[in-house]
């Protein structure tokens, strides 16, 4: 199983342990690590876990923290295997997973979970939650992976079952996902609300 | 073709004008100051009576070092023009260092005969006070009338098309600005249009 799987259960454990009240809220992690951005945009080749042949699928998306809350961003997504559209409406959590060492030009390297709500045109107004990994330049080794969880509670979409989460799959390309540092802005921590976290994970 | 390499290289003088405004600005007094701005798509198109531009996935300009801006479209067209999807700009400030992004997806555009196509575009600019920013573009699966075209990824590759020029990877860069546009398709009196564009600059 690929390990993005982990990752998501893992930070929706830490939901748990939290003992928060509200489904979804996500405490700040335990590390120092100051609150930044994540930008990115391009596509994957995704069967949507084994649900359709492979396609591309393209993304724009956006995370951080501004003015002391982690609801700075956007994701537009499109599926060309099934015609999804996912169209964002708020940016509800940006998530710490883990920081890597610095790129060749000192930018930070890393990924981050980006949750928040959209509009879709298959499945209604759903929560996402999307993991984005910044590896450095070039970009063709960046991840990013999406889960959509509707209003019942039920995943009805999600990528973490491919074999591939690279932007690009086995191509050269694909676009690029760049980690940024904080700024005098981001007076936030990690963490909002993330319901497509809570709830059961997809069927492996 | 000589005609038209000869307006570019015009173009590129306006450019260095208005990026030498760019370095000028702020006004006495001001420490570091930055500004940025990125767009997915801005075209010009010129016509009896006149001329329209229109910008799809702006931010705007950024108001200072502790300002991050954003804009995106899930997709976005330019009637009888172009049409492009998950349509997605950043701006993003700090004390010494600005960064814009922008960028699309399936792009399609279609002017005076001519068809661009590509799988997925985006342009990075980063302006750092110690000198050390940067431009870059992205594009993927290039192609025009169909036909593939090598990107070389070095700046300003100018490819010569019916009518005019389209400039991959247009880089303006000096000293603490740096200008980059994805995809520039310049058509004398006809067009004028980027595809990716983002401007950081500090001082």
């Amino acid at each position: 199983m690929h390990r993005i799987i982990p990752t998501f259960i893992a930070v929706a454990t830490s939901v748990l342990i939290g003992g928060l009240a509200r489904a979804g809220e996500v405490p700040p992690p335990c590390n120092t690590q100051p609150c930044d951005f994540l930008t990115g945009g391009g596509f994957i080749i995704t069967t949507a876990s084994g649900t359709h042949d492979p396609a591309n699928a393209n993304f724009g998306v956006g995370g951080g923290c501004k003015h002391g809350s982690p609801t700075w961003g956007h994701l537009e997504y499109i599926d060309h295997g099934t015609g999804l559209n996912v169209h964002w409406q708020d940016i509800t959590a940006y998530l710490f997973v883990d920081q890597g060492e610095p790129s060749n030009g000192g930018q930070p390297t890393g990924a981050r979970i980006i949750c928040g709500t959209a509009r879709t045109n298959q499945f209604g107004d759903v929560d996402w939650a999307v993991f984005v990994r910044d590896t450095g330049e070039p970009g063709r080794d960046d991840e990013f992976t999406i889960r959509l969880r509707d209003s019942s509670g039920d995943i009805v979409y999600t990528t973490e079952g491919d074999s591939d989460h690279t932007l690009g799959g086995a191509g050269s390309g694909g676009g690029n996902i760049q980690l940024h540092k904080p700024n005098p802005s981001t007076t936030g921590e990690f963490g909002g609300s993330c319901p497509a976290l809570a709830g059961p994970p997809p069927a492996s | 073709m000589r005609h038209m390499v000869h307006r570019y290289r015009r173009i590129l003088v306006v450019l260095s004008a208005l990026s030498a405004g760019l370095i000028a600005w702020p006004s006495v007094g001001a420490a570091q100051a930055v500004t940025g701005h990125a767009t997915a798509v801005r075209a010009t198109t010129i016509g009896l009576f006149g001329s329209t531009t229109t910008e799809l996935a702006g931010t705007g300009t950024l108001s200072g070092s502790t300002d991050a801006r954003e804009a995106s479209q899930i997709t976005g067209q330019v009637p009888s023009l172009l049409t492009g999807e998950t349509l997605h700009a950043t701006t993003i400030g700090w004390p010494d260092q600005a960064a814009s992004e922008a960028s699309l997806a399936r792009l399609a555009l279609s002017v005076a005969g001519t068809g661009i196509g590509a799988d997925s575009v985006l342009a990075r600019a980063v302006a750092v006070s110690d000198g050390t920013g940067y431009a870059v573009s992205n594009i993927d699966n290039l192609t025009i009338n169909g036909v593939p075209v090598a990107v070389s990824g070095e700046p300003n590759q100018i490819l010569s098309v019916p009518g005019g020029l389209l400039v991959i990877n247009e880089q303006q860069t000096s000293g603490n600005l740096s200008v980059v546009n994805a995809l520039h398709v310049i058509l004398d009196g006809v067009a004028d249009v980027v595809i990716g564009s983002a401007t950081a600059a500090i001082q």
